[in-house]
């Protein structure tokens, strides 16, 4: 029998022990009060009690905005990055979700080279979480896509090693690890969100309305979406006569989003939600028939308008909340 | 990763040899593509696009205007439309530009072997029609009857024009030229219908049982000529449309050209009119 | 090569705008050596106002009838025309208007009985000219004006962003101003490039760079009138560095 169980009072000796694998980051509150992942230098800045940070972890593989080519004398050359090996730890299972999701998207056919780069030097330990109201998320999949799994129970945590890197970080940390069960974990109701149909997009719900009038495109819900990762590339010349080109995160709900020149398939904020709808929910080539929705709830957590997609799911017939 | 997969992502480097005008505002540019690039780019099959580079501007997805010659070199026909291709035009020869392609799904060459093919292109739309229309005629033996129906707003805006008429008249080819109107002054110096597209189509009889019909445009013409070809019997799947959306990463990735629930860059720019029936956001 | 000529100048504002150019330090020299200036009043003097240009790069509003003839002057003399800061672009403070005092009034209080100066409602150039390019922002980021530069260089113009301050803002990971303390910021309605500057230290976004494209403004009044804001307060701030306001907008 493996020893997996880790005390309290072994904490902050695992975490150290964590460090010698790469820069150690993970949940921690900033000055002004908002959850983050971010460089953690001493155990007590982790917060375990952390819900969700603002931002989801795919800043660390797809950041905000990236120089992904540069050039001279008109010749194209990739720009390389200076990626550390990072231990992000505390990881909860919708964003362990979000993570393989992504990776379905950038690691398929001819993998992205910035986003490999960063993933091939990423460790995930994720832990286990207590749901929220914003919370729909499915619990953790089978496997999960972490390299060890820290699930809270008793007075310390089952610590599991799902990937040779995390069996190499638990040998490591062997002697700080029982034979001992920490106590009973609580087995959680989870609802998650299924794929949903495409014609859901021209449903005669009066929700859609609702929405498109009330968005006001600030772009918060895909900003601190695990799961979006549309980008636009954007090339700037530089005085030296080189250049570089750049992505950033795009955001299917600016009118932008669907421009060529002299049309715009995506012209009304109405089109718009529809069009994140069906990404969202439905899934495009070659992900069709599957939802990037992992149930963070975040998108709802930081709307202005509180609009939740999700309402969308339900038949305003069978509807039952409402008197 | 192979050299053919890191191109996915970083163009490959193309030398600008030649330029000519064929309209105001729109050119054809020849360029050819360094050595390493020709493996890849003559796997190129009518429809498909690349992205082209132009350091400075930025990329552009573009339909080659027809199949890599035999040198490897590639005809690249250009509107000058926004910041990217406004460079481009003012390129000098042997400038630097970049590619990465071919992307996309291309005419379904092997299926239409055998039937007749009807062309249809309106505006812009003859620039990847062209490169088909080509491939039609270099393999004349191996389909029947090869017709392009091409309308322009006005005699000076439509493209490849003598050239078109000299291909119709070497025989192979049935060409039909329209314009939506002709000004007084080119009276004379040009021949051609004027008239939209669809009312050419209209009277216009053909084998519709069997026919393959490609169709690239300005959006509105797409409704209204798939209308008229399924009027005159041919069948959806048989209809070929090349799409244009703002695609970005050309390998299914940005988002910013989904329709439906397909990317045009990966499923497309060709797609069949029977595809398109449940996505009514796609025309 | 040749060297594209620059016209760099101002009408009716504060001169902060042309002052981003100066600010640049590290590129200046690049600049001075890449680009002719042929005419920069604040920035040297013998400049010749009778030159032609490949870009004339303009800040502030228009409100006097000198700065209608020196804009249709650079607009004929310019290949491009570039609306430079918020002024220039939507009239910005100095269109700043309380809706009360008439336009001789305000002359009267500031020049005095005896001043003579013609002048009328400061307005936006757009309003006048055509405008080939524009960059917004009181002042202006460094590296918009650095990238409009560098373009020109190449023969086009940069590359457009088109999304709100609360883009930038949410990915900087700051404390939400407007839903987590209840102030009155204006970032989901102006367009965003500038990194959510004031956010991120804890002051709402003013609106200095105008509004964003597709702003939903009757949705924001209605968010923070719900959040007990009063509609004057409301306006007078949106209108601050933005005069005209759509109220009813929602696409």
């Amino acid at each position: 029998m493996d020893k997996k169980y880790l005390k309290n009072g072994q904490f902050s000796e695992f975490i150290e022990t964590l460090r010698l694998f790469g820069d150690l980051h993970g949940p921690t509150m900033s000055d002004t009060g908002v959850f983050a992942f971010s460089p953690v230098s001493d155990p007590s800045q982790l917060r375990l009690d952390y819900q969700r940070t603002q931002i989801p972890p795919k800043k660390y593989l797809l950041p905000f905005r990236e120089e992904i080519l540069s050039y001279r004398e008109g010749n194209y050359r990739q720009s390389h990055h200076h990626t550390p090996e990072i231990i992000l730890f505390g990881v909860h299972p919708c964003d362990l979700d979000g993570i393989a999701y992504l990776d379905r998207v950038f690691l398929g056919d001819s993998p992205d080279p910035c986003y490999a780069g960063r993933r091939a030097r990423l460790t995930l330990v994720g832990l286990s979480c207590v749901p929220d109201d914003f919370c729909f998320c499915s619990g953790l999949a089978e496997p999960p896509t972490c390299d060890l799994f820290l699930t809270l129970q008793g007075d310390g945590f089952k610590v599991d090693a799902l990937s040779a890197r995390g069996k190499e970080i638990a040998q490591a940390a062997k002697d700080l690890l029982s034979l001992e069960a920490t106590g009973a974990t609580v087995p959680l109701q989870r609802t998650g969100i299924t794929a949903q149909d495409p014609q859901l997009r021209f449903s005669d719900n009066p929700l859609w309305d609702k929405f498109a009038t009330t968005c006001v495109s600030c772009g918060a819900c895909s900003v601190c979406c695990p799961t979006c990762y549309c980008f636009d590339v954007r090339e700037y010349p530089s005085l030296d006569g080189g250049g570089i080109r750049l992505r950033e995160w795009d955001n299917c709900l600016f009118v932008t989003h669907g421009e060529v020149a002299g049309a715009n398939f995506r012209g009304s904020r109405l089109e718009r939600l529809r069009y994140r709808f069906l990404h969202k929910y439905c899934g495009f080539t070659p992900l069709q028939g599957m939802t990037s929705c992992v149930g963070c709830g975040r998108c709802k957590e930081v709307c202005p308008v509180d609009i939740d997609l999700r309402e969308l799911t339900v038949n305003p017939d069978q509807g039952t909340e409402s008197p | 990763m192979t050299t053919q997969n890191s191109h996915m992502h970083t163009p490959f480097a193309a030398t600008l040899l030649e330029r000519r005008d064929l309209s105001a505002d729109t050119a054809l540019f020849r360029v050819a593509p360094e050595e390493s690039a020709l493996r890849t780019l003559c796997s190129f099959v009518p429809g498909q696009f690349v992205q082209l580079s132009v350091p400075g501007g930025g990329e552009v997805p573009i339909s080659p205007a027809d199949l890599p010659a035999a040198d490897g070199t590639l005809e690249l026909c250009v509107r000058r439309a926004g910041h990217v291709t406004e460079v481009l035009h003012q390129a000098a020869t042997g400038a630097t530009l970049g590619l990465r392609g071919p992307f996309g799904t291309g005419f379904p060459l092997e299926e239409m072997a055998g039937r007749p093919v009807l062309l249809l292109a309106g505006g812009l739309g003859i620039a990847p029609l062209r490169s088909l229309l080509m491939h039609l005629l270099r393999n004349r033996n191996d389909f029947e009857e090869v017709t392009l129906m091409y309308g322009a707003r006005q005699p000076k805006l439509m493209l490849f024009r003598e050239e078109l008429a000299a291909l119709a008249a070497k025989g192979g080819l049935r060409l039909f030229l329209t314009v939506d109107f002709a000004p007084e002054e080119s009276a004379g110096t040009f021949s051609c219908a004027v008239g939209l597209l669809p009312d050419l189509l209209k009277g216009f009889r053909f084998d519709a049982e069997r026919t393959y019909a490609a169709v690239c445009g300005p959006p509105p013409l797409y409704r209204c000529l798939i209308g008229e070809l399924q009027k005159a019997g041919v069948e959806a799947e048989r209809i070929l449309l090349s799409l244009e959306r703002r695609m970005r990463c050309g390998i299914g990735r940005c988002c910013h050209c989904a329709i439906g629930q397909k990317l045009c860059c990966v499923d497309g720019p060709v797609f069949r009119a029977s595809e398109l029936r449940q996505i009514p956001e796609a025309l | 090569m040749t060297r594209p000529k620059l016209a760099i100048a101002g009408l009716t504002a504060c001169s902060g705008c042309q002052l981003t150019l100066l600010n640049c330090e590290d590129q200046l020299v690049d600049v001075a050596r890449l680009f002719d200036l042929v005419y920069f009043p604040m920035g040297e003097s013998g400049s010749d106002p009778d030159a032609v240009f490949d870009a004339a790069i303009v800040e502030g509003a228009v409100s006097t009838p000198a700065d209608v003839e020196l804009l249709f002057g650079l607009r004929n003399a310019s290949h491009l025309l570039v609306a430079f800061g918020t002024c220039a672009l939507w009239g910005g403070v100095a269109a700043m208007n309380n809706k009360v005092s008439g336009r001789d009034e305000l002359v009267r209080q500031v020049y005095g009985d005896s001043g003579r100066i013609e002048s009328f409602p400061p307005s936006p150039m757009g309003n006048f000219v055509s405008i080939d390019f524009a960059i917004t922002g009181c002042p202006p980021e460094k590296h918009d004006l650095l990238a409009l530069l560098a373009a020109v260089l190449a023969g086009t113009l940069p590359p457009l962003q088109s999304y709100p301050v609360c883009t930038e803002c949410r990915s900087r990971e700051n404390l939400c101003l407007l839903l987590e303390k209840g102030e009155l910021c204006l970032g989901p309605i102006i367009q965003g490039g500038c990194n959510a500057r004031c956010p991120a230290t804890g002051i709402v976004c003013e609106g200095c760079r105008g509004p964003v494209r597709e702003a939903n403004v009757a949705q924001e009044l209605e968010l923070l009138l719900e959040r007990g804001f009063d509609r004057k307060e409301i306006e007078r701030r949106m209108s601050r560095f933005t005069p005209e306001w759509d109220y009813g907008k929602r696409r």
